[in-house]
């Protein structure tokens, strides 16, 4: 196996795994038989304001043949509402653009199934991409490709995994697993640690007893770095230093919850900054918001004089 | 618990005042100069004056000190005063949570307090209004900032946000940001505001526009975002009568960052867990003429309230409310007899207090609708006899208005109301 970057592989055993370029990689392997076709879908994401509004999903009735199950509200486990997604295929598999009219149906359908929503409920929008295997004109579902190719030794297929995907993504790992096990002996490994570091529940879920515990064990626990999250400096610190290292603006929201809230990171991006700066000693240009071609800035104003310019 | 843990610290405090900013400040002060012996101020930030410390542009103190002022300066006014006038000050400290009976959770660096508070002021100020609020479509890349944080970066934290540049919404601090970024080397493109006006201060449309000639295009806003990484362009169309963008005035605007000043909501959380009862309209608590809120002993005051347009009436309003805030604890504060109600009629947006006494003299600060030109606010009882008028040669929504009002106005117990004529 070769990469973009230059670097050739080789093993007894290639998961394919490549979600909406699954089969790009099974025809490189010489597989033809499947297409993508990507669907994007848009959401939503409400304030916490509106917790508790709705304590399960809610769908309407799904009409025959859509591609999706139509515009749904779904509660969280953080307490924000999805209202999502909707079902367009694209032939960008990568364009992950929110659009003025289904943001507008989104809205409309949204307040059809919860009265009451208000514009400053609309923390935010984003979009994602399903790796359909039915083309538009068929419309509908297939199931998933979870496959150990009789005609390709060692090559384990994961196509199409749609909606539930990511609900099945553990079922899915322990059959591929079990194919794996077919052409290599498997022996765990006594050096992985499943502990990581760091606490499962958030601070601001805490008791007030428990969060005293916490802050007289890590004074870090008592300083907030998003105040609408209240996610406190040691659980951005633990994203940063955990094995995965959250380094980006987004990975860091996604692991840690920084920047997830009604403010969208305006007061604490500055914060996590700072932190960062401290922390690895960057420049303005290191700073990147989801990948490296996001730089988040062009540079020092004035040169760099190494102190905290903020401090009076 | 563990043998490391401490437990959680209880105090009480006379009056404790939420949020170290120009309103913050200036209630506490006035709190401890009533004669209250307990004055706690709490800021979450490492630095007292809030906001103020990035607005380094001058035009504050313009009313309270009768000269101008940058922001830091502005603060250290008020900064300066806080060891004589005996404020006991808690910084790199939030509230987390705030009850209808005054008990404050506290959480610093290494301590988690309950706080119990005989009054307390709110003047935690607002936040920025985001892209998610009012929904602009296209994608998510860097270089879409409010305008506050990129003020932020660039004021405090020594980082140049981008260099061409497009603004949407002309609020103030958008305004001041067009000046600033082309004062640091960026190409300001424009500024798009999707209202038929201005939504910033006359002052700062001629000194931060077009004194650099940087174009403000009215009936216009963003109706995309192009760019995965960053930001690549913006498309910009003109907006019929109901805000809904022509599609043939789309145009595309190549700039790799985008400032957002499309509003500011005042910071309620903590009142809403209160169980304080909300104005819809300026999104602040529901006051009465001592800017006490529903419920008793909680008092609000400054952005937090309802967003002013300058730092200098934050002041004058959050002294107000510290004497008031101490006055209840120190039991002088009389309880209105009876509560009239202020309303906001033809051309007005909000008044407030939204209820009187009758029993003191008042400020009715109010916002009006749209601009005009020679018109008379009037302020009359439910009986349509007229209390007060003010012949104003220019209305603007982006100006707070405040007019005096003698006690005895509603004396017969009906509702006032504000409008303009």
């Amino acid at each position: 196996m070769r990469t973009a970057a230059g670097d050739t592989f080789t093993g007894g055993v290639l998961v394919n795994a490549a979600g909406l370029f699954a089969a790009d990689v099974c025809r490189m392997a010489g597989i033809t038989e499947y297409a993508i076709y990507p669907c994007r879908g848009e959401y939503y994401v409400l304030d916490r304001r509106l917790d508790g509004t709705v304590t399960s999903l809610v769908y309407p009735a799904p009409k025959k043949n859509a591609p999706g199950w139509g515009t749904h509200l779904t509660p969280t486990v953080d307490g924000n509402i999805l209202i999502g997604p909707t079902a367009e295929y694209l032939a960008d598999p990568e364009d992950f653009a929110c659009t003025p009219d289904i943001m507008a149906r989104l809205r409309k359908e949204a307040q059809r199934l919860l009265p009451g929503i208000r514009m400053s409920d609309y923390i935010r929008n984003f979009a994602g991409t399903r790796a359909k295997q039915t083309p538009p004109a068929v419309g509908g579902n297939k199931d998933f490709v979870i496959e150990d190719r009789k005609d390709l030794e060692g090559f384990v297929n994961l196509v199409g995994i749609e909606s539930p995907g990511l609900t099945s993504a553990p079922a899915i790992a322990e059959m591929a697993v079990g194919m794996v096990k077919h052409h290599l002996a498997l022996e765990p490994d006594p050096a992985f640690n499943p502990v990581r570091p760091g606490s499962l529940d958030f601070f601001w879920e805490l008791s007030p007893e428990e969060k005293a515990e916490r802050i007289a064990e890590d004074p870090d626990y008592g300083e907030i770095i998003c105040r609408c999250e209240k996610i406190t400096k040691r659980e951005v610190l633990d994203a940063i230093r955990n094995p995965l290292g959250a380094r980006t603006m987004v990975s860091l929201k996604y692991r840690a919850r920084a920047s997830m809230g009604r403010c969208q990171g305006g007061f604490c991006i500055p914060r996590i900054v700072r932190l960062l700066r401290d922390e690895f000693g960057w420049n303005p240009e290191d700073f990147l918001k989801r990948g490296a071609d996001s730089p988040m800035f062009v540079g020092n104003m004035r040169p760099d004089k190494g102190g905290q310019a903020h401090e009076r | 618990m563990n043998a490391k843990a401490s437990p959680i610290g209880k105090i009480r405090r006379e009056v404790v005042v939420i949020g170290g900013g120009p309103a913050g400040l200036a209630a506490a002060i006035a709190a401890r100069e009533a004669g209250c012996r307990e004055v706690l101020l709490i800021e979450r930030d490492r630095i007292l004056g809030g906001i103020l410390n990035q607005c380094i542009h001058d035009g504050f103190g313009l009313h309270a000190f009768k000269e101008a002022l940058s922001g830091p300066e502005y603060a250290d006014r008020y900064i300066r005063r806080l060891p004589d006038a005996g404020v006991e000050v808690m910084d790199n400290t939030i509230v987390l949570s705030l009850s209808p009976d005054r008990v404050l959770e506290v959480s610093a660096r290494g301590a988690l307090r309950h706080i119990e508070a005989g009054a307390v002021v709110l003047a935690m100020g607002c936040r920025e209004r985001t892209r998610g609020a009012i929904s602009i479509p296209g994608h998510r890349p860097a270089g879409v900032y409010t305008a506050g944080a990129a003020q932020n970066f660039i004021n405090l934290e020594n980082i140049m946000v981008g260099s061409r540049v497009c603004i949407l919404g002309s609020g103030d601090i958008g305004l001041i940001m067009a000046r600033r970024m082309t004062l640091e080397g960026a190409r300001v493109e424009a500024v798009f505001e999707i209202l038929p006006y201005s939504s910033g201060l006359p002052r700062n449309i001629q000194q931060c526009l077009n004194d650099y000639n940087i174009p403000l295009f009215l009936n216009t806003t963003v109706t995309d975002i192009i760019g995965k990484g960053r930001l690549e362009a913006i498309r910009v169309a003109q907006v019929d009568g109901d805000r809904v963008p022509i599609p043939e005035t789309e145009r595309l605007v190549p700039c790799d960052t985008l400032l957002l000043s499309v509003g500011l909501i005042p910071e309620n959380e903590l009142t809403v867990q209160a169980g304080v009862a909300m104005d819809p309209v300026t999104g602040g608590a529901l006051v009465d003429d001592t800017f006490m809120t529903g419920v008793p002993g909680i008092f609000a005051c400054g952005n937090v309230l309802h967003v002013h347009d300058l730092a200098d009436w934050v002041s004058v309003e959050a002294e107000e409310a510290g004497r008031f805030a101490a006055a209840y604890v120190q039991d002088r504060r009389e309880e209105p007899r009876r509560r009239i109600p202020g309303r906001a009629g033809e051309g007005v947006r909000y008044v407030l207090p939204q209820t009187i006494s009758g029993e003191r003299d008042f400020i009715l600060s109010l916002r009006v609708t749209a601009p005009w030109r020679d018109r008379t606010v009037v302020i009359r009882d439910g009986g349509g006899k007229e209390i007060r008028r003010r012949k104003m040669m220019r209305l603007h929504p982006a100006e707070m208005i405040r007019i005096p009002v003698k006690k005895g106005a509603g004396a017969d117990g009906s509702p006032l109301e504000v409008s303009v004529e």
